[in-house]
């Protein structure tokens, strides 16, 4: 592009940083640039209303678009490429971190241990299997995409909007004492925590209700059953 | 903590290989760098593949990564260049006219087509029109909030040009709208 090779006068200069002025990332020293030019030429503050303008219309323009639902962390996951020995080690329990480092980094030692390695995983894993049998397991529940969830309390499944910041979502669950445990599921549902397991029919309505005057972040609660 | 932060932390339990970290960081960013890839390759499909590859890079590359930007415009550039990769090699093959799909012009939509007299659906319209590079450089100062170096890192051009690239997007924008009927009064 030959414009862009060409020097801007000063005035040109300052007009160019308009745009970074309006959104606020411009350096110290460029925003007293600008402050001091503008205050020079103050029918330029104009162009601060064009900049605004062209501004919400990019961000109009970006925000309707919509992620496909098929888009999601589990399909991701599904496709990330993992040695064998990685995923031999993603079977082990906290406990054994020590030997999942050990394999990370392997070395002609750490190949020589990690068919052991492997087997204490097997055995281990056994005998917990064994225990979940005897005793029954824990509350829980198999998700759809075939994960095991934990579930400590009450939980509902629930959809967020799709322009909804996780991190906007993480504020307002917290402040509800409310959080996201699992997901994304297929169909981009979450599994939210609403409560102590165990909560009364009443309670556990009623915070659903809260959850669904969320509107601007959810789009949908799905009770779970008990 | 700050969300970059956040991010840093994230990146560095990428590297050990921690699912559950790439997941958090898919949920934080990839709507970002799917609206993103939209707006450079125009087409949904294609984006939603190259969103799955950016993620995939982060999970091989996540160790390389030396903190020279913050996390979220390292994954803007990678976004950028799996698209420019993909956008040279389809220049140089015939258009599938089924893959491609385009983007709906906002004029297509009937709300949107009840606005015709409204001037901020004459801008969207307009800066449709704009070239790749400027509606591009457009995007990533007005939508994705990135600095002068931000955007030179990401586009891989040098700071002045950025600042010199989006004077002349803004011009051209005026330019069109003139031509639409919307005079602005500059330049």
């Amino acid at each position: 592009m030959m414009d862009e090779d060409q020097a801007l006068s000063e005035r040109e200069e300052c007009e160019a940083l308009l745009p970074w002025y309006v959104t606020g990332r411009l350096s110290v020293a460029d925003v007293s640039r600008v402050d001091a030019f503008l205050a020079r030429h103050p029918e330029m503050r104009r162009q601060l209303g064009l900049v605004g303008e062209d501004r919400e219309a990019a961000i109009r323009t970006s925000s309707t678009i919509v992620a496909p639902r098929r888009l999601t962390a589990d399909q991701l996951v599904a496709r990330l490429p993992r040695s064998l020995l990685s995923r031999l080690t993603a079977l082990a329990f906290t406990p054994l971190d020590p030997i999942r480092n050990f394999l990370s980094a392997p070395s002609p030692s750490g190949v020589r241990w990690a068919a052991l390695t492997a087997l204490a995983i097997v055995l281990g894993q056994a005998a917990v299997i064994g225990t979940l049998l005897r005793t029954g397991g824990e509350p829980g529940y198999q998700t759809a995409s075939g994960g095991y969830v934990k579930t400590a309390g009450t939980n509902v499944l629930v959809r967020f909007q799709a322009a909804a910041s996780m991190d906007l979502i993480s504020l307002e669950l917290g402040k509800r004492d409310m959080r996201i445990v699992d997901g994304p599921k297929p169909g981009q549902l979450y599994v939210v925590e609403i409560g102590p397991p165990g909560m009364g029919n009443t309670e556990r309505l009623a915070r659903e209700a809260e959850l669904r005057t969320l509107t601007g972040l959810i789009s949908s609660v799905l009770t779970m059953s008990p | 903590m700050t969300d970059a932060n956040d991010d840093i932390a994230l990146l560095a339990r990428i590297a050990r290989k921690d699912e559950a970290a790439i997941r958090l960081l898919f949920g934080r960013h990839h709507l970002r760098v799917f609206r993103f890839l939209v707006r450079m390759v125009r087409s949904e499909a294609i984006a939603e593949d190259l969103t799955n590859e950016v993620f995939l890079e982060v999970w091989r590359h996540a160790g390389t990564f030396e903190q020279r930007s913050t996390v979220a415009t390292w994954m803007l550039t990678i976004a950028r260049n799996r698209a420019a990769s993909m956008l040279r090699k389809r220049r140089d093959e015939p258009m599938d006219d089924d893959a491609a799909v385009q983007l709906a012009d906002p004029a297509d939509d009937p709300e949107v087509a009840a606005q015709k007299g409204d001037k901020a659906a004459a801008i969207r319209r307009c800066m449709e029109k704009l070239s790749a590079e400027h509606r591009e450089i457009v995007d990533l100062v007005y939508y994705h909030e990135l600095s002068i170096a931000e955007v030179s890192t990401v586009v891989g051009i040098p700071e002045a040009t950025v600042k010199t690239r989006m004077f002349y997007a803004r011009k051209k924008l005026s330019e069109l709208l003139a031509v639409a009927g919307v005079d602005r009064g500059w330049p």
